[in-house]
């Protein structure tokens, strides 16, 4: 059995990787516009967590997600195979706690604690959040949290690597084509999502699997479904109550004990591989498995929503005022925007010139790592609407190529301070000169100047607002490039012009 | 726009400058072929074969490398890059010659996936079997330009590195260099912080020309840019002319476009600097100019 679960392992494994590195921009392709080769929708669909939830926040739904229904189903039939057999996150704890135990890191006994119910009650809390519109599963859930490790931080590091000076064409050209799609990837909080999904892997050296014991709610979920499962690990009678197999299970199930915890086993079948009367089998079992959440625990659960979600809410400024709240073109209103973006990151992951940001607190609290379009980093490219093609909740609408060329995401300024023309009286028409819409955006007052006795022409710019739709390319491109004499702030966003 | 009275007088006076001979450019004769048809694949054919026919350029085994300006995300009939048929013909000219391969390139202004597919060059070429792709950091070396204002910079090696280089420009206004045209077009065959050659402009211009020296430079006037230049945006920016210029010396090219384009070649900078310094010849009287229209 352990056999055929480490091929499912590594199969599903490699098909997440296959659909991850797959939803790219395709670059050899010049006969049609910005186009992706595949999408992470895919990705999404086997995660119940992130369906329910986006649905409660947000109370909207796309069908495919229906097809987490297949999986609740089947949990109901097999147990939280989904957890030992499927889940790429977990495949990459497993591989990690695997050598974890082979560089004896496991010293202690597996001795057993309560913590693994931590895990059902951050679902509570995050669930009991949903309610009240905020979606907090992108942060907790393992689906997006490797999506957003892999396109956060793990490309960053590849683009590093794929500068390397020595590095031979052959590889750069499959890294560039296949992997990243473009060549620079700069976030602000790539650290911050490094730090985070490196911690949940070093955890596994102090307790194997230690995320998906103790912490991971999409685990938590298929436990509570697993609950009521109709097949079962069950021990027969010739059991001799050695105990290896609670020592070997993963997953502190118990297997081999009265107070077995089906839901908290993930079908990893070291026990039954490991007994040596094989008194252990996989057969349908319908005793309920007892889950001892305390009410205390419960209670406690939901108080805590309720505090966090007030504390966030008092937040001192209101987050829309933020003028670099900058959200990517086919983000309708902030309040939908936050209920539906699961902060997967894969805007930020296909945005081809490197404008998708994960925020840090532009956003408040609770738009941590939701992606804003940052002009000093790069600009949103006019005729690309692949945020839109990739998000696969919607928070960022599919707009058709014509709309998005109209959909205003902020509107340019102009520093006069620091302006070439304004400040020293000399041309410069940079901005104007790559404002993309048409007619442009950007238009020049001409005035003349004395200037060693001899008149001149002077061209000043100014922004038509009318025009203007945010995208950034004039201050990116700015000649006065440490603090752009242009930039773009959020104060007209949403909608098309018209 | 200009209106047309002053376009005439301006025309008139441009001719009569350049009509004046230069001593200073004097002796040999630069050859100049120009086609015009509305069919814009055989105005370019028409051209080559004026100046001497492809064969007289490109030789069987060649390695091909074709600049053109392909440097905003615009469609064709804009007149931001050059006529995407064009340059098509030119590939199959060469390959008709014996070319071993022909590569397409350039290091556009804007997002390149947005502009490789907007300006429809890379799809013609790539049906005319030519190798087109995205540069990448690794497609520049560091080079010596060898100018006063440039020394070592990023340069788009395959540029270098292939037997002939084509230049096919397009002619349009530009709103720091007056225009861009052949010389200028070299800019796009550099990487770096282009931002700073604004700095003194004229100067790199000329000091590019110099360093990339084509085999053949095609001038695409098929329709330029008259106005709101380089990257326009408006139909009414653009004249149909139908006509390419066909040229070994890109000065001379330049100049008779600069006419087109309304402008006094003298009154460019980096021409009469180029003209100054040898490159080629900016007066018509120094030009043997052929014209046919079909
Ligand atoms: S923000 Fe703009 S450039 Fe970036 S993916 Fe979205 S549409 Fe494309
Ligand atoms: S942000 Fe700048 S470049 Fe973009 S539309 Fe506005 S003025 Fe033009």
């Amino acid at each position: 059995m352990k056999r055929f679960r480490l091929i499912s392992q590594i199969t599903f494994f490699v098909i997440f990787i296959l659909i991850f590195f797959n939803a790219i921009i395709d670059l050899n392709d010049f006969s049609g516009g910005f186009s992706l080769k595949g999408g992470i929708k895919y990705i999404f669909i086997v995660d119940p967590l992130i369906t329910i939830n986006t649905f409660l926040a947000s109370h909207r739904f796309e069908l495919i997600y229906g097809f987490s229904i297949i999986f609740i189903l089947l949990t109901l039939v097999l147990g939280r195979f989904f957890c030992g057999w499927v889940c790429p996150f977990g495949t990459i704890h497993h591989f990690f706690s695997f050598i974890a135990s082979k560089l004896n890191f496991y010293k202690k006994d597996n001795k057993q604690t309560n913590f693994y119910r931590l895990k059902y009650y951050l679902l509570f809390f995050i669930l009991f959040t949903a309610i009240f519109g905020i979606n907090l599963s992108g942060y907790f859930d393992p689906l997006s949290i490797v999506v957003k490790g892999f396109g956060i931080f793990l490309l960053p590091i590849l683009s590093l690597f794929y500068k390397l000076e020595f590095l031979p064409d052959s590889i750069k050209d499959f890294l560039f084509y296949n992997i990243l799609g473009r060549e620079d990837y700069y976030y602000g909080q790539a650290f911050a999502v490094g730090f985070f999904f490196l911690l949940l892997i070093v955890l596994n050296f102090y307790k194997s699997r230690f995320w998906c014991v103790y912490l991971c709610p999409l685990g938590g979920l298929y436990g509570l479904l697993s609950k009521y499962s109709l097949f079962k690990i069950r021990r027969d009678d010739s059991c001799l109550n050695c105990g290896i197999c609670n020592k070997y299970c993963i997953a502190q199930a118990e297997p081999g004990s009265e107070s077995f915890k089906s839901s908290e086993c993930m079908l990893l079948f070291d026990c039954v591989d490991r007994c040596s009367v094989r008194a252990l089998d996989y057969t349908f079992y319908n005793k309920s498995s007892k889950i001892d959440l305390t009410r205390r625990g419960m209670v406690s659960s939901s108080v805590s929503a309720l505090v966090g979600m007030s504390l966030i809410n008092v937040s001192l400024i209101k987050p829309e005022k933020n003028p670099s709240l900058l959200r990517p073109p086919g983000a309708e209103n902030e309040k939908d925007f936050l209920a539906l973006c699961i902060r997967c990151g894969g805007c930020m992951k296909v945005c081809p010139e490197n404008f998708l940001q994960p925020a840090f607190l532009q956003a408040g609290i609770i738009g941590y790592w939701t992606p804003i379009g940052n002009p000093s980093f790069g600009y949103c490219v006019y005729n690309c609407n692949l945020c839109g093609q990739i998000c696969p909740t919607g928070a960022i609408k599919n707009l058709a190529i014509e709309d998005k060329k109209r959909f205003v995401i902020g509107t340019a300024f102009i520093d006069k301070n620091r302006c070439l023309p304004y400040a020293y009286n000399v041309n410069c028409m940079v901005c104007e000169e790559h404002c993309p819409t048409s007619p442009k955006a950007i238009f020049f007052y001409e005035h003349t100047v004395l200037k060693n006795g001899k008149e001149y022409i002077v061209k000043n710019p100014m922004v038509n607002p009318e025009l203007c739709i945010g995208c950034g390319i004039c201050t990116y491109k700015c000649p006065v490039s440490d603090m752009p004499a242009i930039y773009v702030t959020s104060i007209k966003k949403g909608g098309l012009l018209t | 726009m200009i209106n047309r009275r002053n376009f005439l007088k301006f025309g008139f006076a441009t001719s009569v400058a350049m009509s004046i001979p230069s001593l200073a450019e004097g002796g040999i004769k630069s050859n100049l072929a120009i086609a015009e048809s509305t069919d814009h694949r055989k105005a370019a054919s028409t051209a080559i074969e004026m100046l001497g026919g492809i064969d007289k350029f490109i030789k069987k085994g060649d390695v091909v490398a074709i600049k053109p300006n392909m440097a905003w995300a615009r469609e064709p009939q804009y007149a931001a890059n050059t006529n995407p048929e064009v340059v098509a013909e030119v590939i199959k000219l060469c390959y008709k010659a014996g070319a071993k391969k022909v590569i397409v390139t350039d290091n556009p202004c804007d997002n390149a996936r947005s502009v490789f597919n907007l300006s429809k060059i890379p799809l013609l070429a790539q049906k005319e079997n030519a190798d087109v792709f995205i540069p990448q950091r690794r497609h520049y070396e560091n080079m010596d330009i060898g100018g006063k204002f440039l020394g070592q910079w990023p340069v788009l090696k395959i540029f270098k590195e292939v037997d002939k280089v084509i230049n096919i420009p397009v002619a349009k206004n530009h709103s720091s260099s007056k225009v861009t045209i052949g010389m200028k077009n070299w800019m796009g065959a550099i990487g770096g912080n282009r931002g700073f050659l604004h700095q003194n402009l004229h100067q790199a211009i000329f000091e590019l020309a110099t360093f990339f020296k084509p085999n053949l430079t095609l001038i695409d006037c098929t329709r330029i840019m008259l106005q709101g230049g380089p990257s326009g945006g408006s139909l009414s920016y653009v004249r149909k002319l139908n006509r390419i210029i066909a040229t070994t010396d890109v000065v001379a090219g330049d100049a008779v476009a600069c006419e087109y384009l309304e402008i006094n070649p003298y009154d460019v900078r980096y021409l009469t600097l180029a003209a100054d310094n040898g490159l080629g010849r900016i007066s018509k009287s120094n030009m043997n100019i052929q014209y046919e229209k079909i």
